[in-house]
Formats: structure tokens, C-alpha cells, sequence
């Protein structure tokens, strides 16, 4: 790893609602992910983890802060700076279902970045056919509906669309906790296989230690809009100081159903 | 130990297609159990089976279910709807599907207890209602019961959808992933309260689940599903940590560990 930093964010803050519903969602976040890197984010629901995950995916403007990409300050004001930068940085969201129109087929889905981006090459159906070969699956699910798919197809052929524009991070909101363990696995191992091949970055944000530990080399905790803890994820068993970290390792499962 | 729901060679079919094959499983008295297995595996097909509530396409092909004694597939639609809600109890994954989002929580409550018992006034139901609640270890319940169901988080839901289902005392708790929605802190508490509410009562559990965990956290006994088969079961120890069959032993390595090696460099 070296000094190279690919994505950084600087005291990010983000406020929802007014007067007695004001919530302070992110109390000055900075986050930074070099080149090569992977990084996690932990925390309880309501922390801020997918508060700061929409921001960084240029889905949603922070009241302040900075978001940079290779040095260049993302302008959250400027289509065209979203535009560049959403080439660059691609999310995949938790709940396949929720992300597919029931009638939009397989290829349509596949194809409607590359569409909105002008590289799509005639009808696009071999773009679709080779994007659909790195997630494993093959030509004959093109034409199908989302509910012919099981959830784990449909989580492939999210992360086949994300690859699309060759994005240099993805972004992961809770990818697999909608799954069962081996398509948990499957899948996991699927995405650490192209991080590899592509050298691309990952963030995945999630809320057991043992699964986003996985993918990363360092995690951060989050708790109530605040970074509370950052550690490598090789090491963090151990390291972690926080009890509020320690929750989210599996062991905790035992522990507490044992002291109930 | 007494027998207390005793399923032999249970086939279910969905349209043509069985989905369940042949299935026998026992749950005593006051045990915890746990039906574990992948999507698709036929396990919540035969809760459903069980509580009575399987769709229309699904045909029950072979097999009995005795519940304490009574034969459960023998009995009218009628008896059966008495049985579920008195005797069983059914909690579900996702807690938000369980209560009406329209109406108050305690309304909720008040409905279920009246439709029980017509001559039981609405205070004593209101306060019976929150004496449950606060047994689940939820936060000023009389504020609770007036909240509406988006009101409240995942967790606080689940565990008002427990307290409801304990209202009548049942002898046995089915469960369908009744943790899976939540975050991993918020399941640990739900399965404490499951194992305190299992060790106060004496309800029997039998949960579905996907999670290897969840079933070594909670259960005595497990049972492993694959395509519509038991393909193993027994003591929840003896499965975890010397497993037979190839399928359960794929479910435990796939398990996430903090210890095994990551998946990238």
C-alpha cells in the first residue's frame, strides 16, 4: 500500500429535518481510501454508515465537508462534476429486489448506465452477455424479469451493472445480509475476486465484523455520526479497544444470549 | 422428556413440485429446535405446514402432524384456528408483515386479546398488553401502545410481535428467521429474550433459520434441510462439532469467523 489516497472525505456533516426532528446524521466524518485499499464501515443501524455511504456514492449533498477523488474536490452543485465522478465510483444497495423494475428484463438493467453514458455499442446485448460472464452467469438469463431470479442471481447481476462503466470503487451497502450463508460466501468471494482482477477499491459497509473484515483491510466504527474506532481488519480482533466495537464481533451473539 | 409435536414423513408439494420429501421431526416439551438450511430448502414450508397457513398451491401429500396428542391434518379449518393463536404461536421475519401499519399497536393488541375473549374491557387488555410488553424488556410500554407500527425500530417490533404471540401462554413458539432482518446486535438481544422467555415458561421453540450461529446460540436440538430431506440432526454440539453429511459441513464452513483467513491480500 502507499501513500496514494484515491478517495477522501473531510468533516463531513449531514443534517436531516428541523427543530425538534433535527438530526445531526454525520457530526464530522473524514475517511480516507488509497489506491488498491479497501476499507469497512461498522456501526449500529441509525449510525450514519449509509448517510456517509450515499454522500460518497454523490447521491446526496452533506450540509459540509469535502468529498475528493484523486485530489479533485467533488462538486456537489455541478452535474458535470457528479456525472465524471459517478463513472468513477459505482454503489450496489442492500435489497437486490428493491433495485430492479419488475418488468425491466435482465439486459435492459445491465445496459442502462452504459446507456445514460453513450457506450453503448449497437444493441448491446454482447456488452450485456460479457458483463453477465464476470458475475458467472450466463447469456440465457438476458431476456428474464427480476422474479425469475433467486436473490443471489439478482445480487450478481447488481454488481455485473456496477461494473459497467469500470468504476475504479464500489460501494457496498450491506450486500449479502439479505442472503443465505453460502450465497453470502459465494458472493463475497465473487466480489474479492474482481477487486483483484480490476484492482479495484472497495467500501463495504455492514454490521458483523467477521463478514466485512472479509473484504477489507481496514475498518471504521462508526457510532451516532462519529468515527470511534479505525483498525486494520487482519488484526482488529484483537486491537479493538471499544466495547462498542466489540458488539459486532460474533462472539458477542453468545456472550450476550449467555448473560440474558 | 414428552413429545410435544411429532412430524412423520411429512411430503408437501407445491403445485407439482414437492417441495418437502418424506420429513420426520420431533420437538419436546419446553426444547428449543432448529431447523436449519439454505433458500429453498422446504424448512419454512413445513412451519407453514405446521401453523396451518400454507398457500393454496401447496398440497400436503404424506404424513401426520400430532400436535400434543392431536392429530393436526385430521382436524377441521375451524378447531385448527383455535389450536393456532392459543396453543401455537407464530413469529416472523420481518415483524413489520405481522402488525396492521394503520392502526396503533395497542389497538392491535386490544383486537387480538377481545377476539379470544369478547368480555374483556379495553383497559385490562391495555394493561395486560403492556405487562407483556415490559416482560420483552421494552421501554415504557404504555407509550409504546400508542405508537404506530412505523413508530418503532426492527427490533422493538419483533419484540412486540413476540409479546402478542405469548399473550396466550402457548405451548410451542414457532419461529420463521425471526432475527434475520436485524443487525447483529439486535439479534443477540432477540435470541436472549427468546432463551429467558423458553426458560420462564416453558414454551418450545421451533425456529427456521440459515444461520449455523443462531441455531448454535439458541437451540438443543438442530435438524439440517437440504432440498426437502432432514439430511441431519441431533444435540446442537454434536452436529456443530462433529457434522456427518457434506451439506452440513459446507452450511458450518461457510460460517464467517473472525479468524479465517480474509479474502483479499
Amino acid at each position: 500500500m502507499n501513500d496514494n489516497i484515491l478517495l477522501e472525505t473531510r468533516e463531513l456533516r449531514q443534517i436531516y429535518g428541523k427543530g425538534r426532528d433535527r438530526l445531526e446524521a454525520l457530526k464530522g466524518v473524514s475517511v480516507k481510501v488509497h489506491s488498491g485499499e479497501s476499507i469497512g464501515i461498522i456501526g449500529l443501524s441509525g449510525c450514519g454508515k449509509s448517510t456517509l455511504l450515499r454522500i460518497l456514492a454523490g447521491l446526496e449533498t452533506p450540509a459540509s465537508g469535502t468529498v475528493q477523488f484523486r485530489g479533485q474536490t467533488l462538486d456537489f452543485d455541478s452535474r458535470k462534476s457528479l456525472r465524471d465522478y459517478h463513472r468513477k465510483v459505482q454503489m450496489v444497495f442492500q435489497n437486490p429486489m428493491s433495485t430492479f423494475s419488475p418488468y425491466m428484463t435482465i439486459q435492459t438493467y445491465l445496459l442502462e448506465s452504459l446507456r445514460s453514458f453513450g457506450g453503448l455499442e449497437g444493441d448491446g446485448r454482447e456488452q450485456a452477455v460479457a458483463l453477465l460472464k464476470h458475475v458467472e452467469l450466463d447469456e440465457t438469463f438476458l431476456d428474464r424479469l427480476p422474479h425469475q431470479l433467486s436473490g443471489g442471481q439478482l445480487q450478481r447481476v447488481v454488481i455485473a451493472r456496477a461494473l459497467a462503466l469500470n468504476p475504479e470503487v464500489i460501494l457496498l451497502d450491506e450486500p449479502t445480509s439479505a442472503l443465505d450463508i453460502l450465497t453470502q460466501r459465494a458472493i463475497l468471494e465473487l466480489l474479492s475476486q474482481i477487486a483483484k482482477e480490476r484492482n479495484m477499491s472497495l467500501i463495504f459497509v455492514g454490521h458483523n465484523s467477521s463478514v466485512v473484515r472479509l473484504l477489507s483491510h481496514r475498518v471504521y466504527v462508526m457510532e451516532t455520526g462519529r468515527i470511534v474506532e479505525e483498525l486494520f481488519s487482519e488484526t482488529m480482533l484483537q486491537d479493538a479497544k471499544e466495547p462498542y466495537t466489540r458488539q459486532f464481533f460474533p462472539e458477542n451473539l453468545k456472550k450476550v444470549v449467555y448473560n440474558y | 422428556m414428552k413429545k410435544l409435536l411429532d412430524i412423520t414423513n411429512l411430503s408437501i408439494s407445491y403445485g407439482n413440485k414437492p417441495t418437502v420429501k418424506g420429513v420426520s421431526l420431533r420437538v419436546d416439551e419446553g426444547e428449543i429446535h432448529c431447523l436449519v438450511g439454505g433458500t429453498g430448502s422446504g424448512k419454512s414450508t413445513i412451519l407453514h405446514a405446521i401453523a396451518g397457513i400454507s398457500s393454496k398451491a401447496v398440497h400436503i401429500t404424506a404424513g401426520t402432524i400430532v400436535f400434543d396428542n392431536t392429530d393436526l391434518l385430521a382436524l377441521d379449518e375451524k378447531k385448527r384456528r383455535q389450536l393456532l393463536g392459543s396453543r401455537i404461536a407464530l413469529v416472523f421475519q420481518n415483524p413489520e408483515s405481522y402488525f396492521d401499519s394503520l392502526m396503533t399497536v395497542g389497538d392491535q393488541f386490544v383486537e387480538f386479546l377481545q377476539y379470544r375473549n369478547p368480555a374483556m374491557k379495553k383497559e385490562i387488555c391495555l394493561e395486560v398488553s403492556a405487562r407483556a410488553l415490559r416482560e420483552m424488556r421494552l421501554d415504557d410500554p404504555e407509550r409504546l401502545l400508542k405508537l404506530y407500527p412505523f413508530e418503532l425500530s426492527g427490533g422493538m417490533l419483533q419484540r412486540s410481535s413476540i409479546a402478542m404471540a405469548m399473550l396466550t401462554k402457548p405451548k410451542l413458539l414457532l419461529a420463521d428467521e425471526p432475527t434475520s432482518a436485524l443487525d447483529i446486535v439486535t439479534q443477540a438481544k432477540i435470541l436472549g429474550e427468546l432463551k429467558v422467555l423458553n426458560k420462564n415458561t416453558g414454551t418450545a421453540i421451533l425456529m427456521v433459520t440459515h444461520n449455523m450461529k443462531v441455531a448454535e446460540t439458541l437451540a438443543d436440538t438442530v435438524s439440517v434441510m437440504y432440498s426437502g430431506k432432514i439430511v441431519e440432526s441431533g444435540d446442537t454440539q454434536t452436529v456443530l462439532h462433529y457434522p456427518s453429511n457434506d451439506y452440513t459441513k459446507e452450511l458450518i464452513r461457510s460460517m464467517p469467523t473472525m479468524e479465517e483467513a480474509r479474502l483479499i491480500e
